[in-house]
């Protein structure tokens, strides 16, 4: 849709824009029949809206409406919120003792940790291996040592 | 519409005045309702009470016009004004205070609409299978272009629309055409400027005629949907 037409669309639906008063939006509507099907669909909209949402005269509330009102604030003021059990002395103590359960879990799970952490040759084959089997020896050579190892394991016997 | 026309309109709520031709901007800082509400935030009772007796009226029938029940409109106008009691700390000024509580009115609004259709999904979990078959087979032998009541359907087409843009577009789209504001009006109300405006309400509207064929060609019918 042309600019023109976007900047005089809503003159044009509050029925401000008089035919003739602006003969370039006119011509821009005349000449292009999709624009003139765009504006029936905006004001068929606007129509409807002012048809069916616009509120009869007169309608008010009942008397005695602000008293309501209150009533409703003070109920609503006096009800404990989720929060406000944190603001009393319980709900501290109960925050403090879940802080203080927190850590001493935390740090009874790094302890357990680190207890069961495995040792560094624990990952070694060839470090196992001579562990287990004192006749085996390593040379220190990675090719070597790992030759001994296969070794071994081929030629597995009980050693006790 | 100029701002006597609006006073009309909202007998009891002052509208911003605005010059033909030239915006006016009005700072809400400056003006009588900003005593007020500093005086509402300091939780003076008169204040709150003036305020509330200032726009009950507006309230409710802003209520009215969307739910058309008068218990409905009763029990979301009490909630608006508490909402405003609890919340009016949060209110900067950058808009009036009646753009403020219109927005917290039509969301309210909207809120009540969502719980009702969530209510009133859970009544019809309970339908069985067989009958859900029945229903849908007597809706799409039902010519859906000739509905039982057709202000209710036309009330219903109307919610739906606005349920498909922003609650800022919504707000906007309600105060042009259902309240009657000029784009200079509305303009002095939100403290944005009317070209903003006219760019917001184009492509408001661009969604609502999109959402429009879209339901019309939907092949259930709005008193369905």
């Amino acid at each position: 849709m042309e600019e023109r037409i976007r900047h005089r669309l809503e003159d044009y639906l509050g029925g401000k824009l008089a035919p003739g008063a602006d003969p370039l939006f006119d011509r821009l509507v005349e000449s292009r029949p999709e624009n003139l099907a765009l504006l029936n669909s905006y004001r068929e909209n606007a129509e409807l809206f002012r048809e069916t949402l616009r509120a009869p005269e007169g309608v008010a509330p009942a008397p005695g409406f602000y008293a309501r009102v209150l009533a409703r604030v003070e109920m609503e003021a006096s009800q404990p919120s989720f929060w406000s059990t944190f603001t009393g002395v319980f709900g501290q103590r109960l925050v403090y003792a879940s802080v203080m359960l927190l850590l001493i879990l935390g740090i009874a799970l790094v302890g357990t940790e680190a207890d069961n952490r495995l040792p560094e040759y624990a990952e070694a084959p060839a470090r196992i291996l001579v562990d287990d089997r004192p006749d085996v020896h390593l040379v220190g050579n990675e090719d070597e040592d790992r030759g001994r190892v296969f070794v071994n394991l081929a030629s597995f016997e009980d050693y006790q | 519409m100029n701002g006597a026309a609006a006073a009309n309109v909202f007998p009891s709520v002052s509208w911003p005045e605005s010059s033909a031709g030239a915006q006016k901007k009005v700072d809400h800082r400056q003006t009588d309702e900003s005593r007020l509400i500093e005086r509402a935030k300091a939780r003076d009772e008169a204040a709150f009470r003036e305020l509330v007796e200032k726009y009950q009226n507006k309230v409710f029938s802003i209520i009215y016009g969307i739910l058309r029940n008068q218990n409905d409109a009763e029990d979301i106008s009490q909630q608006v004004f508490t909402k405003i009691y609890f919340s009016i700390q949060n209110f900067d000024s950058r808009s009036s205070l009646l753009t403020w509580i219109y927005k917290i009115t039509t969301n309210e609004c909207y809120d009540y609409l969502r719980k009702k259709r969530v209510r009133k999904l859970v009544y019809e979990s309970d339908v069985s299978e067989e009958d859900t078959r029945l229903m849908e087979n007597s809706e799409i032998n039902a010519d859906r272009h000739m509905p039982v009541d057709d202000r209710l359907a036309q009330r219903q087409l109307a919610l739906k629309l606005l349920e498909k843009i922003s609650p800022e577009e919504r707000n906007l789209i309600l105060l042009k055409e259902v309240e009657g504001l000029s784009v200079q009006e509305l303009s002095g109300l939100t403290g944005m400027n009317e070209n903003t405006i006219k760019v917001k309400l184009f492509r408001a509207r661009q969604k609502l005629v999109k959402a429009s064929q879209r339901i019309m060609r939907s092949p259930k019918s709005v008193l369905t949907g």
